[in-house]
């Protein structure tokens, strides 16, 4: 009994050993303390996940939780190079990593996953878990393993071989040191000297590689982008842009796509999105869920399926829908398949008459920019000018009272436009809501949980309003105004380069976005090819992230 | 006279079509129809507090003394048997000696039988009917106002038949105020409700918000009716009309006045429900009143002549199950039953087979894809 105890204690030292011995090893070249650092950014758990699917099969489960994102900027993708790991949020990382590994190393699934086979099941091989481990980590750490750090996994792996008498849990095990190491769960822009500019640094090529695959697939590179990593081909012009190409063109260029939008749309806040059942009876989880799929499906249709116009988002009336939304949406949608089997997603386009159109009507704009048991023109038009057209709109002063806005039952301001013109009367309330509120209340015709209506409290609904002096009477006109703005186009192309870069754009990034803008309007303002030029361009592989100087307005507005 | 040939008439006919066919088009535009599903289902109650004079009847335990007396088992054998039961651990129905008893009390040719398949051959409990005056329904035979019918406490309407009321009344699982449901009806429809294909009530017209006459169309979707997270029937879904060309003949003239849209020309209804409690739901004089409330539901009144085996099948399927628990004595429901039938006389047996009767159910918008009846389109047609 007291063997064993000591053997499972060796094996703990030796699995957190290996923790330690993991941590980031800096090349010669790196910059010293005080100097600007080449950033780390956090996966975030939709690349958590997709990496572990497409190094091990997407029958592989987490079984863990992730620590929130941050959103810095309107971006989770600029957030992610300021968030840590907490202690709690450790033990879920080790958590997911010992149930991948062990799913890896199951014997149900091991012939599949691992390369080789030991000369003995109970014991150390140090061949056949070198093979494994080198290998695989290649995949995760996104570059080829050291010497050093192979050697360290494999003797973890027979230190816990020997304990357990058992080398797959051994190498399951090391699997899971592998999978815990903040070689994997950061992205790590390594640097190395550049020899075209005497004491510059730049991005090792597997940087480079890891910053486009992360940039267009929201992943790890695949086997032919590192291997064009090894072989050198990103420092060269056509390397690079056929490796681009190539990307561009792949089928995963769609995941790319979905984790730019929903970082820029902010869809992910539809999880934690909560409405009164009372007021809203059909809103829900599933609902909600479905609304950030539609949004998603919509914009993969036209920005990459059709290759459209990125500006038609906010005025075509194709979308998907499932049977719930569609209830929703009071639109007849037919599920011709089994009683009790889940909704399927359909292509649906709203009839001409119909008042929906665009992303701006969607329940995951509407619905996610009201409040829980009302609408909000206000909150509806910040977030139309910060996160359609990258306008700063700013912060409500203290101490406001907000008891007409908020009196959705009051007998004598019964509508939303009644409410708030009432509470402008305030002028310190005044400036900002003219900025919001007269695009928001465009949309009044979308209560909060985005079903359509015409009247608010028994009062026909006034949706005419003007953005920059362009008049609008409804949701669509609006839309036709939002595709006609120009800073509509600015800040995508903003967005998507802060996406790419990891940081805020800044003043000195003006020249290479104005650029960026204007190839990107005159190309018929298609995103994909928005993203080839980013990919493409030398200021996206920049070693040094330049923090954004203070009273910068970002460029292009 | 002239007679012109048959083939004349149909060249003259053939002539007309584009004409007819414009026509029937424009007639066909000019309505709008609206459907809406069930989403919820159960008798018509109308109970008040001592609506049942000296009390309602007795419940399962106290039932069971007066059911061994019946059987001719003396005080002293009854107590001893209630006691040997209290005693035992239950849940083996099947050898538990006062479950025995009591399963198979009926008696046919002096030997025992199940007694909720030959409930006549039990005993008569002497179960009590209410006796209430406002009942919900329909002035079903057209009487007007007699000595034993109802007047409905809302519509005001006089000479309102629902023995059914009679039967349910005095029986604690069955009694409770119309919009509520009583812990039988409720019990069905949640035994239902996500199983059985949703029902359908699509109400056709030139002017639906204005007036005038209508066609309503009884009928059932492909899928059980959806609902939202807090549990309220979900609106405007989509739902595909089940093509079983048996519900197809369910479509009724009607009227939209003042707001309430009812039949004006009561037909035959035959609607397949859920197969284990309530597997065949058919009526004679169909009947039905609908009006929309408040929160944009359809609240609506069904009445019409009901086979009492039909209704009998929801307390007799599940036996003892329906006796403990939701349907007072189902032997003595049955009694009540056939002393209450008030239509379709057997000639045989000079019983009624029939009875009046009320059920509320709601309804919420809904669309509804049509289906090509089983048979062809021509299947169904207004009564």
């Amino acid at each position: 009994m007291i063997k064993a105890l000591r053997r499972a204690a060796f094996a703990k030292v030796a699995f957190a050993a290996v923790i330690l011995a993991s941590a980031p090893a800096l090349p010669a070249s790196a910059p010293s303390a005080g100097e600007p650092a080449a950033p780390m950014r956090r996966l975030t758990p939709e690349q958590y996940a997709n990496i572990i699917e497409e190094v091990f099969g997407n029958s592989v489960e987490l079984g863990g939780r992730f620590e929130p994102d941050m959103r810095v900027e309107h971006l989770n993708e600029v957030g992610s190079g300021k968030v840590s790991v907490s202690s709690t949020g450790m033990a879920q990382y080790n958590a997911m990593a010992r149930t991948v590994a062990k799913q890896v190393t199951h014997p149900a699934n091991r012939h599949l996953m691992i390369p080789c086979t030991p000369a003995s099941a109970k014991a150390a091989d140090d061949a056949c878990a070198k093979q494994f481990l080198s290998r695989t980590g290649r995949l995760l750490f996104r570059r080829p393993m050291t010497e050093r750090e192979v050697g360290i996994y494999v003797r973890a792996a027979n230190v816990a071989t020997a304990s357990t008498g058992d080398f797959y849990t051994g190498l399951s095990l090391s699997l899971s040191s592998v999978l815990s190491s903040p070689q994997f769960l950061f992205r790590q822009a390594t640097i190395e000297a550049d020899p075209d500019n005497k004491g510059q640094v730049r991005l090792d090529s597997f940087a480079k590689a890891t910053r486009l695959s992360f940039f267009l697939w929201n992943s790890m590179p695949d086997e032919e982008l590192l291997v064009a990593a090894e072989k050198g081909e990103l420092r060269s012009r056509r390397g690079l842009e056929r490796q681009v190409a190539r990307m561009i063109a792949s089928p995963r260029l769609e995941k790319g796509v979905r984790a730019f939008f929903a970082d820029m749309f902010q869809l992910d806040d539809l999880a934690s999105l909560s409405k009164d059942s009372t007021i809203y009876p059909k809103y829900d989880a599933v609902v909600a869920k479905n609304a950030r799929e539609q949004t998603l499906r919509t914009i993969l249709d036209l920005v990459v399926d059709q290759k459209g116009d990125y500006r038609d988002l906010f005025r075509t009336r194709k979308t998907y829908l499932t049977q719930a939304l569609a209830s929703l949406y009071q639109v007849k949608l037919i599920n011709d398949i089994p009683n009790g089997s889940p909704d399927t997603w359909q292509e649906f386009t709203f009839a001409p008459n119909d008042p929906r159109t665009g992303l701006l009507t969607h329940l995951s704009f509407v619905g996610l920019h009201s409040h829980p048991g009302r609408t909000s023109a206000t909150l509806r038009g910040k977030a139309l000018r910060e996160i359609v057209m990258c306008q700063k709109v700013p912060a409500p002063p203290d101490a406001v009272d907000f008891a007409v806005v908020q009196d959705t039952s009051n007998p004598v301001h019964r509508t939303a436009r009644d409410r708030l013109t009432a509470h402008q009367a305030n002028p310190v309330c005044a400036g900002c809501h003219k900025l919001t509120d007269p695009m928001g209340l465009a949309l009044e015709n979308f209560d909060g949980s985005g079903a359509f209506r015409t009247k608010e409290n028994g009062v026909e609904i006034d949706t005419a309003g003007q953005l920059d002096n362009v008049k609008f009477n409804n949701a669509a006109e609006l839309g036709q105004a939002v595709y006609n703005h120009p800073a509509t186009t600015s800040c995508v192309v903003n967005r998507l380069a802060a996406y790419g870069l990891g940081r805020p754009v800044v003043l000195s990034d003006r020249e290479w976005i104005g650029t960026l803008t204007k190839e990107f309007a005159a190309k018929g303002h298609i995103v994909p090819a928005l993203m080839q030029a980013i990919a493409t361009s030398s200021t996206f592989f920049q070693a040094e992230a330049r923090p954004p100087i203070t009273g910068e307005r970002e460029a292009g507005n | 006279m002239v007679r012109k040939s048959p083939i004349t008439s149909v060249r003259a006919l053939l002539a007309l079509a584009p004409l007819l066919l414009a026509w029937v088009s424009t007639s066909a535009s000019a309505e709008e129809t609206r459907h809406f599903v069930m989403s919820k289902f159960w008798h018509a109650a109308n109970n008040a507090a001592d609506d049942c004079p000296g009390g309602v009847n007795p419940k399962y335990p106290e039932l069971v003394p007066i059911n061994l007396a019946n059987l001719g088992y003396s005080a002293r054998e009854i107590a001893a048997l209630l006691e040997r039961d209290a005693a035992s651990e239950g849940g083996d129905w099947e050898n538990d000696e006062l479950t025995q008893i009591l399963f198979y009390r009926a008696r046919i040719n002096g030997k025992p039988a199940n007694a909720y398949m030959h409930p006549l051959a039990v005993k008569d409990p002497g179960l009590k009917a209410w006796g209430g005056k406002m009942a919900y329904g329909f002035d079903l035979d057209g009487k007007g106002e007699t000595p034993t019918s109802f007047t409905d406490p809302e519509a005001g309407v006089k000479g309102v038949k629902h023995e059914l009321a009679r039967v349910y009344g005095c029986n604690d699982q069955f009694r409770a105020r119309l919009r509520d449901g009583s812990a039988a009806g409720l019990f069905f429809w949640m035994a239902i409700k996500d199983a059985a294909p949703a029902w359908t009530i699509s109400i056709t017209g030139e002017n639906l918000d204005k007036g005038g006459p209508v066609t309503i169309k009884i009928s059932r979707a492909m899928e059980p009716i959806r609902y939202n997270g807090n549990g309220t029937a979900r609106a405007d879904m989509s739902y595909r009309a089940d093509p079983d060309p048996r519900t197809a003949n369910n479509v009724y003239a009607g009227e939209v006045k003042d707001g309430l849209i009812s039949i004006t020309r009561p037909g035959p209804l035959f609607m397949i429900q859920e197969p284990l409690l309530f597997p065949l739901f058919t009526m004679h004089q169909f009947n039905a009143r609908m009006k929309m409330n408040a929160s944009g539901v359809l609240e609506v009144l069904i009445g019409g002549y009901q086979p009492i085996d039909e209704i009998y099948h929801f307390c007799g399927s599940a036996n003892m199950e329906a006796e403990k628990n939701f349907c007072a004595e189902p032997p003595g429901i049955y009694h009540l039953l056939v002393r209450h039938a008030d239509y379709d006389r057997d000639p045989a047996t000079g019983r009624n087979r029939a009875i009046s009767s009320t059920y509320y159910l709601e309804a919420v918008p809904a669309f509804l894809e049509p289906t090509i009846p089983v048979g062809g389109a021509s299947a169904g047609g207004t009564q």
